[in-house]
């Protein structure tokens, strides 16, 4: 069978079909310490049609479908499990339509974030809520995640938050469906809302078990007129926490763009907060730098050279010597904005005291009314690879019972075996919606879902 | 040792961590071409770890990949930023292990065999290596050598004599060894025969050490690029002389008020960076320095310059053009178009980078002229060069 599904792919795909086993073995990991797993293919399409033509095809073979981005998750997002076909989404990455009155960006799930935001800039505009994945980064691999990194996020959100107009979204069974007010025939994807509930945020975050998305039209703003940074550093957590409450208290006209706080593993002493505020007025700026000053130094804080702060955010596509401690692996998720300093005292416990694993750090930021808290390890590939489990599973464990909703989900070596006992009737809902839309279950096996209580 | 090459990286080959800063076909024409990430270093990386673990084996498939990435290194500029791995050492210790495998790409064995018997990749006399420079009586020996290299020799002559007529406007007559000239045994690096090189390398540098140069100075940056940073690496010595790349020399010329561009050249240009004087070798403000001096010259920046400069798609050791022709020119339409959008003239300093435009220029009908940088500086100088 294997022989004729690569006929079939052929048909479908022609040279961007491949079985190579070398081809296979590129695709083997994303950026967790999940070990290597093989798909059977990869393709790489280029439309919508070729998407649905394929869906249609595993059906008919019964044959596992998984699908990535830039194969950055670092929660094992995308990797085969089941083996299959494994759809590399990076040669959709089209920039279909940038509307500067609607302020939209429709763009092809696989166009990166980097290419997005240059050519964003060259119509003053921007999309204002990022993460800092790298060059790589694609916006349907964000979406799919609900992702959020420290960039904007403390006023915007997570992408999805508000931030999602409209996708076009191939549904497991290869029928095709827009979201949003693209609904309706002849209708631009203007509005978040169309016919009926929210369908956009049904697909935000479902990593990709319920549809393939392969369109996404963005909100847009124009790029602000003035960006300003500070720096501040603060002896204790619990005025970070206090700082980073107030700061987004403005609920919908929060004082920071981005705010950013760390804590290296090897000095304990130090919580460094990156601050990076902007106004469409200079005089709209140096309100938000004022008052935001006003609340650090009330709480503490000790104003630095805010030149690191900016050197961060210039060059926030390619952030220097990333690895230079180590490749990474990270435990993180969502918490309420009053409830960041238990997460810190749990990670002192569990990886500094009790496995003194100092070559890590512990970072968080604000989104509205919540705390995404974070430790990231840096550890060296293959010595500490059983040292790196042991120690995450301990604290991801800890973290989870403590009430963290982890960033995303994944696989069986993602945090899927963490979160599972936690849910109550709502995994079983969401079974039943998968098993619904996906009756054969083709889509992402043994992702978000167990394997073993699949549909 | 089962890959005794592949294994002195391993510990190198850990460092990465799958970032995929690399797997951008804006900057990698090897993924652009293979589409999958095989063709990108983060791909390759992963491979390789493979094979060193058994999991993988060295097939035909992954000496076809190799022999399609075009070593421009601007995956491992993008890895400075992130784990500073030396992906093209490491791609290049894969395709030694190739040759020892017997895996060698046999329609490269024609150039290898020229080379050895004639002393260059052509195949052309030895004793007309030195033709174009008859007419300038230019000596054997002196403090300052130029060293023309293959390339120029043969093929664009016209470089070298722009270049003496230069050098005599400034009152400098250089040393050259003429017909004696090695070739640099560049491409045999690339090609991943290391053993060979090292022949080059010694019997290059004894040459010139006994013509009592000081400093010798290439017009060929593959040429420079194998003098200044390959050789001392693969036979663990520091240079016996200085080396500078012709368009070093030349800038410092013109900073020193010795050589005056005067002669108003009204063109709108843009410089390609090639792989061999940008990333390996780190000259980047040079050229432009002497593009900045010619009056009535527009300057225009490609979008990828610099360090991300874009292959010209002949790559180092010029294997690719060989093995794979027509990807090779689709690399090479790419940056010729790309030139398009900001000049009429796209200057370089590199030969191989010429030919290989003039080559898509006439095949694709790109209406941009390419031109050697040196040549152009003849012009604004008032030399009658073509």
């Amino acid at each position: 069978m294997t022989e004729e599904v690569h006929k079939v792919l052929i048909n479908i795909f022609g040279p961007r079909v491949t079985n190579k086993p070398i081809d296979l073995q590129a695709y083997s990991r994303d950026i967790s310490p999940a070990r290597e797993t093989l798909a059977s293919f990869v393709v790489k399409p280029q439309s919508t049609d070729e998407i649905s033509n394929l869906l249609r095809v595993a059906n008919k073979y019964k044959v596992p479908v998984y699908v990535r981005g830039g194969g950055t998750s670092h929660w094992a997002g995308w990797l085969p499990v089941k083996g299959g076909i494994l759809v590399d989404m990076r040669s959709m990455n089209k920039i279909i339509e940038i509307n500067e009155e609607h302020l939209t960006a429709t763009v092809q799930a696989g166009c990166t974030w980097y290419k997005l935001e240059k050519e964003l800039k060259k119509r003053g505009l921007a999309y204002l809520a990022s993460e800092l994945g790298g060059p790589s980064m694609t916006v349907g691999g964000s979406i799919v995640k609900a992702g959020g990194g420290p960039y904007g996020t403390c006023k915007y959100g997570l992408h999805g938050y508000c931030d999602v107009v409209a996708l076009e979204v191939v549904l497991p069974t290869g029928e095709v469906i827009r979201t949003g007010s693209q609904a309706y025939k002849n209708v631009p994807p203007f509005d978040r809302f169309g016919a009926g509930p929210d369908l956009t945020s049904f697909f935000i975050g479902s990593e990709g078990t319920l549809g393939i998305i392969t369109e996404v039209t963005l909100r847009v703003r124009p790029a602000p007129e003035k960006e300003e940074y500070l720096y501040f550093v603060f002896k204790n957590w619990k005025n970070v926490e206090k700082v980073g409450s107030l700061i987004c208290r403005p609920f919908g006209d929060e004082l920071a763009y981005t705010f950013y706080a760390f804590q290296d593993g090897a000095d304990l002493e130090n919580i460094h907060c990156f601050i990076h505020v902007y106004g469409y007025s200079s005089e709209e700026a140096e309100l938000r730098v004022k008052k935001i000053k006003e609340i650090c130094s009330r709480h503490g804080g000790k104003e630095q050279d805010s030149e690191p702060v900016k050197a961060m955010y210039e060059s926030k596509w390619f952030l220097t010597d990333i690895f230079e401690r180590g490749v990474w692996h990270f435990v993180g998720g969502s918490v309420p904005i009053n409830n960041l300093v238990p997460f810190v005292e749990v990670w002192k416990d569990i990886v500094i005291n009790k496995y003194k694993f100092l070559n890590c750090a512990f970072g968080a930021w604000p989104y509205p009314r919540a705390w995404l808290p974070y430790v990231q390890f840096y550890y060296k590939e293959p010595d500490e690879w059983d040292l790196i489990w042991e120690v995450t599973d301990v604290l991801t464990k800890e973290y989870v019972r403590m009430g963290m909703i982890p960033y995303r989900i994944g696989g069986p070596e993602g945090f899927l075996p963490y979160v599972k006992p936690q849910l109550n009737g709502y995994y079983e809902f969401l079974k039943r919606l998968k098993k619904f839309l996906d009756p054969n279950n083709i889509l992402q096996p043994g992702i978000l879902i167990d394997q073993e209580e699949e549909p | 040792m089962k890959f005794r090459h592949l294994s002195q990286f391993e510990k190198e080959l850990w460092k990465c961590g799958r970032c995929a800063y690399c797997v951008d076909e804006e900057i990698c024409p090897s993924y652009r071409l293979i589409g999958f990430e095989s063709g990108a270093a983060k791909g390759r990386i992963l491979i390789a770890r493979a094979l060193l673990n058994n999991k993988l084996d060295f097939s035909s498939d992954l000496v076809e990949n190799l022999n399609l990435c075009f070593m421009c290194g601007a995956c491992k500029e993008r890895c400075k930023t992130a784990a500073k791995i030396d992906t093209i050492k490491i791609f290049l210790a894969m395709r030694k292990e190739s040759i020892d495998l017997g895996l060698y790409p046999e329609k490269l064995l024609p150039r290898y065999e020229k080379l050895k018997q004639f002393g260059n990749p052509f195949g052309l006399p030895k004793d007309e290596r030195g033709s174009w420079a008859e007419e300038y009586n230019l000596p054997s020996k002196g403090e300052t050598l130029y060293f023309v290299g293959c390339y120029e020799s043969y093929v664009h002559s016209n470089i070298p004599e722009a270049f003496i007529k230069i050098l005599e406007k400034a009152g400098i007559t250089p040393a050259y060894l003429g017909n004696d000239e090695p070739c640099c045994g560049h491409l045999l690096i690339w090609e991943g025969r290391l053993e060979d090189a090292k022949e080059y390398a010694k019997q290059g540098i004894k040459v010139i050490e006994k013509s009592g140069a000081k400093r010798v100075v290439f017009s060929c940056p593959a040429c420079y690029a194998a003098f200044k940073v390959e050789y001392p690496e693969i036979l663990g010595i520091k240079s016996p002389f200085e080396i500078l790349h012709a368009t070093e020399f030349l800038a410092n010329l013109i900073e020193q008020g010795k050589i005056r561009p005067e002669k108003e050249i009204k063109e709108r240009v843009t410089y390609h960076d090639p792989c061999s004087l940008g990333r390996h070798s780190e000259v980047y403000d040079a050229p432009r320095k002497i593009l900045r001096s010619i009056p009535g010259l527009e300057v225009n920046e490609m979008e990828r310059n610099g360090r991300f400069s874009f292959c010209c798609g002949s790559g180092s050791g010029a294997i690719t053009p060989i093995l794979y022709e027509d990807f090779s020119k689709k690399i090479g339409k790419l940056r010729l178009e790309e030139a398009k959008n900001v000049a009429d003239v796209v200057v370089t300093e590199c030969p191989q980078c010429l030919s290989q435009f003039r080559l898509v220029k006439s095949e694709y009908g790109i209406n941009v002229e390419p031109k050697s940088l040196i040549i152009l500086l003849a012009q604004a100088l008032g030399i009658n060069i073509t």
